[in-house]
């Protein structure tokens, strides 16, 4: 059966890396964006018939172009890259005012742990609602993460929210997910441990680079893809 | 701005017999029962409230008080007044969950206050000089803040969160005064409980929200009129230590008391506690020229008023009395318009009913 991986942006490193990885891998495996994660903020899918279609009109043109579906279905594999792009948290100047409260930053106003949920909750939420529907309809995905969070990001170098607040915020907000997932046994791969830093930002030599201060590189994309393969006992040549 | 006084429509056969003059005869048609009350209807009545003072959107307005008081605040807000918030939620957090975890209901992040002598422990606290026995209540493995015990869903992560969070609050208590022209308190209750150890009022009786109730620790206070004339004049003298030309504007307010913990008929608890709340605004209104009295208690709870601004548990205030309320209030002070509506890039302000710490004391009735 065809492994299919969709998702956000960040699914074009997984598909450089399927394109370096390609004639090692045993399956079939479909890697495609279906569109930036700015579609995540609105509702994009519904049930329709018994299965999940994309009513966002990017995301279900995408979906049909690139791998022959006009809905998701059962009886197919898939794996979704959506839920761990978490800038829109992060990317606040009040966070020069405020910090996650765990961190105890005197001074600064604290973020109770609870609010924060409420708010990782608030900014998942038509994520959640497209995996709600996926395991109504008898789909059950995996999730793959977005890569480490990129230091470069202008709300560090330009804003100068602290690093440590980011790395605490991106820490956070993928737990509470992967909390969210399990309780429905749905499985989060996280990126690799190698692709962090000290800081546990993603290692520049993974990073994509340039003005582009949110994607991991084709580097990445085969390390993180590789991982992805092994979860699901796709075999890959050495 | 008051009104010059007119001759009473009911006073003119006695002015025309030739009776001798009076001082009645001069009064105005709102001081006459008839003219003002048994003659109209109750959304007739009006020069209920002339302001003492204006109020002007330079004004720097903080707010504080019993649940009652969060419409006031709202009011304020909404109407684009320069009201006072020194812990405003972080703008990432969308409205439903700032007024979950207690912002923007007052100036700050203290939830209600329900008598003064806690508002003014407050500040003692703020500036550092109490430091309370009640540090921490825990419950279910999660913290409570003793003074704020409802001002997140289900308290605080753990002791060192409250902790973190209490200190910040505190910090930004401290800087309130300081940047207010005018302070609004609504009194709420004349009942209480405190520590015996050292006297702080609590918000709400250990054992219902969250702590442990020990008798050999709390003890029951309803405090007397002098005693909150006295929390009162000291407030008064505290505040304008800060800013000398600050000027107050107390109400009381018009929500019954949940549950009374004296041997009384809670209705006859409430009366002795409103009665109290009532005499303390008229004699600080008659003893400072800088204090204003607004009569949101007798717009809503006198008995012209036949409580139709209540909804029908009699307690809680209907939003359409709470309008009407405000409305007379800011109309009172030359402004007719209506709120607006709230900026897209702040947290918009909640429209839903006051948290009320009282009414877990409903759950309590066996």
């Amino acid at each position: 059966m065809t492994l299919n991986i969709c998702g956000n942006s960040h699914t074009r490193a997984l598909r450089a890396g399927m394109q370096i990885l390609e004639d090692s891998v045993a399956e079939e495996v479909v890697v495609f964006p279906l569109g930036t994660a700015d579609n995540e903020a609105e509702p994009f899918s519904t049930i329709e018939n018994g299965r999940v279609v994309l009513t966002n009109d990017r995301f279900r043109t995408k979906l049909q172009k690139n791998f022959g579906f006009s809905s998701f279905g059962p009886a197919d594999r898939w794996g979704i890259c959506l839920g761990t792009h978490n800038y829109r948290l992060m990317r606040s100047e009040a966070w020069l005012r405020a910090a996650p409260a765990w961190l105890g930053i005197p001074g600064m106003q604290p973020v109770p742990e609870a609010a924060f949920a409420q708010m990782v909750a608030a900014d998942q939420r038509h994520i959640r609602a497209f995996f709600d529907q996926l395991l109504q309809t008898g789909v059950r995905p995996f999730v793959i993460s977005a890569p480490w969070p990129v230091r470069s990001h202008p709300i560090m170098t330009e804003t100068g929210v602290r690093p440590e607040i980011i790395k605490a915020i991106d820490v956070k907000a993928r737990a509470l997910f992967a909390a969210w997932l399990a309780e429905r046994r749905i499985d989060l791969i996280l990126p690799p441990k190698e692709a962090a830093d000290e800081q546990g930002f993603l290692r520049p030599r993974f990073a994509k680079g340039g003005d582009d201060h949110y994607h991991g590189n084709p580097r990445y994309g085969r390390l993180m893809l590789k991982k992805v393969l092994e979860s699901q006992r796709v075999a890959v040549a050495a | 701005m008051k009104s010059s006084p007119v001759l009473s429509p009911s006073s003119g056969d006695i002015s025309n017999s030739g009776a001798g003059a009076n001082p009645y005869v001069k009064q105005p048609s709102r001081a006459f029962w008839r003219s003002a009350v048994s003659d109209l209807s109750p959304i007739e009545m009006d020069g209920i409230y002339e302001p003492r003072f204006p109020i002007s959107r330079e004004t720097r307005i903080s707010a504080a008080g019993s649940c009652f008081a969060q419409h006031i605040a709202r009011q304020f807000k909404a109407r684009n007044y320069r009201f006072t918030d020194v812990e405003p939620a972080p703008p990432f957090l969308d409205a439903e969950t700032a007024e979950d975890f207690g912002y923007g209901q007052y100036s700050a992040r203290y939830g209600n206050v329900y008598s003064i002598r806690q508002l003014l422990q407050l500040f003692a606290r703020a500036e550092g000089a109490m430091d309370p026995d009640d540090h921490v209540w825990l419950k279910d493995g999660r913290a409570y803040d003793p003074f704020r015990p409802t001002i997140q869903p289900d308290g605080f992560a753990s002791l060192a969160e409250m902790e973190a969070d209490r200190e910040y609050h505190l910090d930004q208590v401290q800087t309130l005064l300081g940047q207010t022209d005018l302070f609004v308190f609504t009194f709420g209750l004349t009942e209480a409980w405190v520590n015996k150890r050292d006297g702080a009022v609590l918000p709400s009786c250990p054992g219902t929200h969250a702590g442990t109730f020990d008798p050999e620790t709390y003890a029951f206070r309803n405090f007397r009129f002098n005693e909150v004339l006295q929390d009162a004049e000291a407030f008064i003298a505290l505040a304008r230590q800060h800013n000398p030309d600050m000027r107050f504007l107390f109400t009381v307010s018009p929500v019954p008391l949940t549950a009374t913990a004296t041997d009384q008929h809670v209705l006859a608890a409430t009366t002795y506690s409103k009665s109290v709340l009532r005499a303390v605004c008229g004699e600080l209104a008659m003893a400072h020229n800088f204090v204003d009295y607004f009569p949101s208690y007798e717009l809503v709870a006198s008995h012209p008023m036949r409580g139709i601004y209540y909804r029908p548990n009699m307690r809680n205030v209907a939003a359409q009395g709470v309008a009407r309320v405000m409305d007379i209030f800011f109309a009172a002070h030359g402004d007719t318009g209506t709120p607006e509506p709230q900026q897209s890039e702040t947290p918009a302000v909640p429209t839903s009913d006051p948290a009320c710490d009282e009414e877990i004391l409903e759950f309590f009735e066996t």
